[in-house]
């Protein structure tokens, strides 16, 4: 799609230029490093493969919106090939999915705010080893990560109730404005959660509840997950970190900017990259130093493809860890009708979440944990598709009056969980797949391990009792659709470009600089070492924030200069 | 591996004939042609792009017996679903209209099979017709599922491209397109809901 309305930007550099960043990717990530590094006084690109929408451009629209091509990835132009295992030959299959926009999946995405928990950076210490599973510590602790999280919170907006959650983690301050008002589904979640014996809190939300910064409050229109914010209420970093970077006179949004190679030089430093512009129009971009927000998806996609004959396996790709341990959180749903009417399609979609079993009692045998919430999930073409048990009639007038009656009075528990991280789920180059640039089309390689679907399994459980208990009058199951599932796309894009203090098994260093390059960053959720719990967003932002003033300690410090030698 | 706790056939099938409607180049809004209602028939041969008159009363008898029209409800057909699936096939997902012709002439196969004096489906009672649904459902249901997806579309999507004449989609179900709502939403959460007393 072109962007509608053009856009003059608040400085254009010329590719000859070299800019001291180059930030692939205008995203999650790369909004908050574009902001941060013009803001301390360095000059910023950002290349981003979509367009450049505004709120403006927006709509309720769901035939146009529900395939998200409009806001992500289309695989049309962008293949991708799946396997199950390496010994397979991949088919093409639409298999990742991402926000392609600037904003990236900021844009699209519900709003779930959480914060990891202190388990999830130490759960390789904690909980020992898994078969099959190369899990790591982080090589760095919730604490050291809290005052990112903070500022992330504070700098992005963040609807919220510090202390609501008896499991949340210690944190220095509260969030900047309160909790979205409840919603009857969120209402339904408390009602079960105390027959229980569970907490339901209030759901921190990276949508404003009340004014921050210049920007609106939500008007509870219901349309969030999968669409873009008509009212520039959600926090993605097209409603706030981008334009503070425009601001600073020193950043520029270039969009449809497809980079396919990152160029090194004769020193093994990078000196900038190619890419096309909207007409396939090939350009190279100098900079002193180039940071990868590309989504734990392209990110390695990228890596792999700027080969080169000192880097011949994949740029900083020496561990052979480039693409590899991808992660990208489970789950099962159920849903339920109960009695008068839910509406949960008005307002935003999450206002509480249940973590009592983000740790499970090691007696059920199953590693990892979870996140439980009550939404409803369906717009009304997603309804008459997905939002009936997968048993109910599927047309005549038995179909008609459950569309009728059901539709106000629906409500889904989503669970979101752990997955863990396995060498052979990856990304890579297809053999002989290209994508509408002529570039190598994205091949997955993806099975989830045994204790995954376990957990899933476990997790719908609780999903059932939850319904049960807050008055469900009938309740169903969805089939548990893993990502080796040939429905779903994955999203949360996760662990394909490690964080390490050993180069042997990580590809990035505790400061997001390649173990390989000492002026190529990493900085989106590639570089997780394990998965979490789901609701990445945060921590990527978080270290995001951290991995910019890391950057600009280097870059003051003379040391990302493309000539510069390691000091 | 683990088992899972559903069959997921037909949950899947449908799906991917959602996505096939779905994961086309999206429509801009000058991309679908301005729509001015013509009530609740069938388009007139002179209105349709890419289908023929015969091919449209045959998709829109078929949408009739997925979501039929009821005294005082208006089904599929008063949505106009057949305008719908006429101007997307016309326009952003050309790619799609073989494969949903294919699918009316399987159908009309099917109505011949089991009522082999009958023009076709179009020209079948609707107790024929249900019959026929039937068993096109499970000798052909990738083809039934490509013709019930654009229904569902077409009651349910923006009446600005074509279908939902009226919004008779989203009153059928209760939904309101609104920029904002203000508490309560729902019956539980309002101050004295039953969440608390009951």
């Amino acid at each position: 799609m072109d962007s509608p309305h053009p856009v003059t930007p608040s400085v254009r550099y010329q590719t000859s230029d070299e800019v001291d960043f180059v930030i692939v990717g205008a995203g999650s990530a790369g909004g908050v490093v574009a902001r941060e590094l013009s803001r301390a006084g360095f000059r910023v690109v950002v290349l981003e493969q979509g367009p450049y929408l505004r709120a403006s451009d927006f709509t309720h629209d769901e035939f146009a919106v529900s395939s998200l091509a409009a806001l992500t990835n289309d695989w049309r132009l962008s293949p991708n090939t799946f396997r199950a295992t390496e010994s397979e030959t991949a088919v093409r299959k639409n298999f990742v999915q991402y926000g392609r926009v600037v904003g990236g999946g900021s844009v699209h995405f519900t709003g779930n705010y959480w914060r990891f928990h202190e388990i999830d950076f130490v759960e390789r210490s904690r909980k020992g080893a898994v078969a099959g599973v190369d899990r790591d510590d982080w090589p760095i602790t919730y604490a050291e990560l809290e005052p990112y999280y903070d500022r992330a919170e504070w700098a992005l907006g963040v609807s919220g109730i510090a202390g609501a959650s008896p499991f949340d983690p210690p944190r220095r301050r509260g969030y900047p404005v309160p909790p979205l008002p409840m919603q009857s589904t969120g209402a339904l979640a408390e009602r079960g959660a105390r027959k229980l014996g569970w907490t339901a809190f209030p759901a921190p939300m990276a949508i404003l509840s009340k004014p921050y910064k210049g920007r609106s409050p939500c008007a509870h229109c219901g349309f969030c997950e999968t669409f873009g914010c008509e009212m520039g209420a959600k926090s993605s970093t097209l409603a706030t970190m981008i334009p503070e970077a425009e601001a600073t006179g020193r950043c520029e949004i270039r969009a449809q900017s497809y980079v396919r190679q990152v160029e090194v030089n004769d020193a093994g430093r990078v000196t900038g990259v190619t890419y096309f512009d909207a007409h396939k129009v090939e350009h190279s971009q100098r900079a002193k130093a180039v940071v990868l927000c590309a989504n734990g998806a392209e990110t390695p996609r990228l890596l792999l493809m700027s080969k080169s004959a000192r880097f011949p396996d994949g740029l900083a790709n020496t561990s052979g860890w480039v693409g590899t341990h991808l992660m990208c959180n489970g789950g099962a749903m159920a849903g339920g009708a109960f009695e008068h009417a839910v509406n949960g399609y008005r307002g935003v979609v999450d206002t509480r979440v249940i973590h009592d079993f983000y740790e499970l009692d090691p007696a059920l045998g199953i590693d990892g944990g979870g996140g439980l919430d009550m939404r409803h999930d369906f717009p009304p073409i997603s309804f008459a598709m997905g939002g009936l048990p997968p048993d109910a009639p599927t047309w005549g007038v038995d179909y008609k009056h459950m569309l009728r009656d059901w539709f106000t009075r629906s409500a889904y528990v989503l669970t979101h969980t752990t997955q863990l991280p396995q060498a052979s789920n990856a990304v890579s180059l297809d053999p002989t797949l290209k994508d509408a640039w002529g570039m190598p089309a994205m091949r997955v390689t993806f099975k989830e391990h045994e204790n995954d679907l376990k957990l899933y399994l476990f997790m719908q459980e609780r999903a059932m009792e939850l319904l049960a208990a807050a008055g469900a009058r009938t309740s169903w199951k969805y089939p548990v659709i893993g990502g080796s599932d040939p429905y779903l796309p994955i999203v949360h894009l996760l662990g394909t470009c490690r964080m390490g203090d050993d180069p042997r098994r990580s590809v990035v260093n505790r400061d997001h600089r390649a173990h390989d390059v000492d002026n190529l960053f990493i900085v989106d959720g590639s570089s997780f070492v394990t998965s979490g719990r789901g609701q990445p967003t945060l921590t990527i932002q978080a270290l995001a924030f951290r991995a910019a003033e890391r950057m600009a300690t280097l870059a003051r410090a003379g040391e990302l200069r493309a000539g510069a030698r390691r000091s | 591996m683990t088992e899972l706790p559903l069959d997921r056939r037909q949950f899947l099938v449908a799906s991917s004939a959602l996505a096939a409607w779905f994961v086309m180049s999206p429509p801009t809004p000058d991309a679908v042609p301005a729509v001015t209602p013509r009530g609740a028939t069938a388009p007139r041969e002179t209105d349709l792009a890419a289908l023929t008159a015969a091919q449209a009363a045959t998709f829109t008898a078929f949408a009739a017996q997925v979501i039929p029209s009821e005294p005082g409800s208006p089904g599929a057909r008063e949505a106009n679903v057949a305008r719908f699936a006429d101007r997307a096939l016309a326009t952003h997902l050309t790619e799609l209209r073989s494969d949903f012709v294919s699918a009316l002439g399987a159908l009309d196969a099917e109505a011949r099979r089991l009522q082999p004096a009958a023009g076709g489906f179009v020209s079948l009672t609707g107790a024929a017709q249900v019959e026929v649904m039937h068993a096109f459902d499970t000798t052909h249901h990738d083809a039934f599922e490509t013709l019930r997806v654009p229904v569902i579309a077409g009651m349910f999507a923006n009446p600005g491209y074509g279908g939902n004449t009226n919004k008779v989609g989203w009153k059928l179900i209760g939904f309101e397109d609104r920029f904002y709502w203000t508490a309560p939403f729902g019956h539980y959460d309002r101050p004295t809901g039953s969440h608390r007393n009951g």
